[in-house]
């Protein structure tokens, strides 16, 4: 019984850290500008910067929580360490309150919208909000939810990747 | 609790191996999901034990992606379906493969794909798997882009319908033409027009000689963006259809969805109107609730987390309803005399849906005013949010709600109208720099149904990785059975992997997610989920 639930923590130990950090390539779909333009989502990726794209929805009170406490970093002058993205997963029920709700908010960073959800689908994220860190191309880090705190881990790990590029 | 073991036991390795980052050969990426729960007797909810004690609803995802192409598949196994899915399964099946290629001009895809057409109220395939409603396609789906301001999308194939396929075909192409497109991406205006035709056929055998089998829908669209101001519209049209979900309505349907918003310095505003008229549009004339269903249609209100929030929710009346909603953010700058050091945000929300104005009626048809506004109120729900940062440390959210319900409307039956004011205090002590607590104190006061609800919630996280939580919401109110809707449990978060466990009492009522609405039954017991990204 005791090997058994060794083996068992063993397995899911072995899974979560082997299905980190893969996903090295970026997909070859479009996404919609706030301003309703079609690009391709490899265009909107600054390969010279960390880039943390963020999932969200105007319903997600924790994704709103999560993008107000990135702006107050920005604020506090962190906008050389990354290149926030934040894509708005609203659908027709709610995508309309996307640009009214960001320009009251004053957030600084760019806006893209997935309204059919196909980037979300892309990136294999199933709960929002879902953060993805881009680094050379790459996807180096992922977290699913949000908890207070999230944002000092995510800074730590900006600044390892700063660090190393700059080696 | 076997046959979980056994799928998690197979799909695992899969997971693993599924992992290897192939460089220049491309990669593979996916997602794991289980969703489980243990049922037990509770003789206080009168919630009904099904055969099996455990529900547990399962997906994997995997994709591989190299250059332009990139090829996929879905398995699920429901050992069994979750109890209140529109579907009982108890069978594991690889259920969604697709190859496609993706490039600027020109894009194909074979097998099952997703694809919307404008806000979805012609034409939506997608996934939901918390309503249970996946009803993609299987067929082919066709981009072309001959200019960087003119798409054409061409689809043709069946539906999705639990683990088999529809017995009707759609076959649909939509345009979009930009006719102002900004040359570069920070110039503030753009203007784009679209349209759609969807047909779907599905074969007759009746003896009407008048009954058609083909149900044609077409739409027309306008989108407008500049620098403090964006407008929409969209008109459909659908010819008639008489089947199970809509009554045998023989009306042509229609739809107008109308927009506009606009925004200045730190205030939002948004205004959305939509008339319905026999919208409910599927490939299956005898289908219902959620199953293959081909256009969208939520219900335009605000959609609010809080559980107190979420007991009286609207559901669009496809068959015949007028409306809309307004909505205003507001942002109290940084420093000043109210918003403080760290700022304070408003939105209110104000949404009001009544029944088509009816001028004659017979049983399968009705004749009304386009613009007229019937006397029967479905819903209206004012609702205002207040949220203020504090200090570093401590934030608070307000909640103030008032609704009226139509009851016998959205559910079906005959019920009293029911008006409900919902206060909730969400407050926010972030006592180190990862760890908080977050307490919800909730009231929904009302004199109907079943009566005054109170509702708390405790949680605790120590970021990134732990959370706990206790809930609890009571409806002391009810002149017959008072029952504490108790919940615990706790989350382990690593990355794109999380861990959930939890053990309580589910409410037996609507639960609405984008609009679209599943009845769940009552339940107790222990719900373990996993959900991974790689």
């Amino acid at each position: 019984m005791k090997l058994k639930y060794k083996s068992t923590l063993l397995s899911f130990a072995l899974f979560v850290s082997a299905s980190s950090y893969s996903q090295s390539l970026l997909p070859n779909i479009p996404i919609t500008t706030s301003k309703g333009i079609s690009v391709l989502f490899k265009s909107i990726i600054d390969t010279n910067t960390v880039t943390v794209i963020s999932f969200w929805a105007t319903w997600c009170v924790p994704c709103i929580n999560e993008l107000d406490v990135f702006q107050d970093k920005i604020d506090e002058g962190k906008t050389t360490l990354f290149k926030l993205i934040a894509i708005s997963t609203d659908e027709s029920r709610t995508v309309q309150k996307v640009r009214p709700l960001v320009k009251s908010k004053g957030w600084t960073f760019d806006i893209y919208l997935d309204e059919s959800n196909e980037i979300k689908r892309a990136f294999n994220a199933i709960n929002i909000p879902y953060v993805i860190v881009i680094s050379k191309g790459k996807i180096v880090y992922q977290k699913t939810g949000y908890t207070p705190g999230d944002e000092e881990v995510l800074i730590e790990k900006i600044n390892q990747l700063n660090v190393s590029d700059n080696r | 609790m076997k046959r979980f073991s056994i799928f998690l036991f197979l799909m695992l390795p899969i997971s693993l191996f599924a992992q290897i980052d192939l460089g220049k050969y491309g990669n593979i990426s996916g997602s794991f999901e289980t969703n489980n729960q243990l049922y037990v007797k509770d003789v206080k909810t009168n919630s009904v034990l099904p055969q099996d004690r455990i529900g547990s609803n399962n997906y994997l995802k995997a994709d591989y992606r190299f250059q332009k192409i990139s090829m996929g598949m879905q398995y699920e196994a429901y050992l069994p379906s979750i109890e209140g899915y529109p579907f009982f399964l108890n069978d594991a099946k690889l259920v969604q493969k697709y190859l496609s290629y993706q490039d600027t001009k020109f894009g194909l895809t074979v097998g099952n794909f997703y694809e919307q057409f404008g806000s979805g109220l012609v034409f939506r395939s997608w996934e939901n798997r918390q309503l249970g409603i996946n009803n993609a396609m299987e067929g082919i789906n066709i981009r072309i882009s001959p200019t960087n301001n003119f798409d054409l999308k061409f689809i043709y194939g069946k539906q999705r319908k639990n683990f088999d396929k529809s017995d009707g075909t759609i076959r649909a192409i939509d345009a979009n033409y930009q006719i102002v497109k900004p040359a570069e991406m920070n110039h503030e205006r753009s203007l784009s027009v679209g349209g759609s035709f969807v047909s779907r056929y599905q074969q007759y055998t009746g003896p009407d000689p008048a009954f058609k089998p083909t149900v044609n829908a077409f739409s027309g669209r306008v989108n407008y963006v500049d620098v403090s101001s964006n407008f929409s519209a969209e008109y459909i049209i659908k010819s008639k259809d008489e089947h199970a979900a809509n009554q045998q309505n023989t009306n042509t349907g229609k739809a107008l969805l109308v927009n506009y918003g606009v925004t200045k310095n730190n205030v939002g505003f948004n205004l959305n109107l939509r008339r319905l008229e026999n919208m409910d549009f599927r490939t299956d004339r005898n289908a219902d609730q959620g199953l293959l269903l081909i256009n969208y249609i939520p219900a335009l209100t605000k959609q609010q987390e809080y559980y107190l929030s979420n007991i009286y929710v609207y559901n669009a009346q496809a068959l015949g309803e007028i409306g809309g909603q307004a909505d205003l953010y507001y942002n109290i700058p940084k420093n000043t005399k109210l918003a403080g050091k760290y700022g304070m945000s408003i939105a209110i929300n104000y949404s009001r849906y009544h029944a088509v104005q009816i001028i004659a009626q017979t049983p399968t048809s009705f004749e009304s005013k386009f613009f007229g506004i019937g006397k029967h109120l479905y819903y209206s729900d004012i609702n205002l949010n207040v949220k203020k940062k504090h200090s570093a440390k401590f934030t608070s959210s307000y909640l103030l709600q008032h609704i009226y319900y139509n009851k016998s409307v959205v559910e079906g039956g005959n019920y009293e109208n029911i008006k409900s004011t919902i206060v909730v205090a969400d407050v926010l002590y972030k006592y180190a720099i990862k760890k908080a607590i977050r307490t919800e104190l909730q009231h929904l006061f009302t004199k109907q149904d079943k009566g005054n609800w109170f509702g708390i919630l405790l949680e605790w996280s120590y970021a990134p990785h732990f959370s706990i939580f206790a809930s609890d919401m009571y409806n002391y109110g009810d002149a017959i059975k008072q029952i504490h809707y108790y919940n615990a449990g706790g989350s382990y978060t690593t990355g794109p992997h999380k861990l959930l466990v939890s053990y309580g009492r589910q409410r037996a009522g609507l639960i609405c997610v984008g609009g679209v609405c599943r009845l769940l039954p009552a339940a107790t017991g222990l719900n373990v989920s996993f959900t991974s990204s790689f």
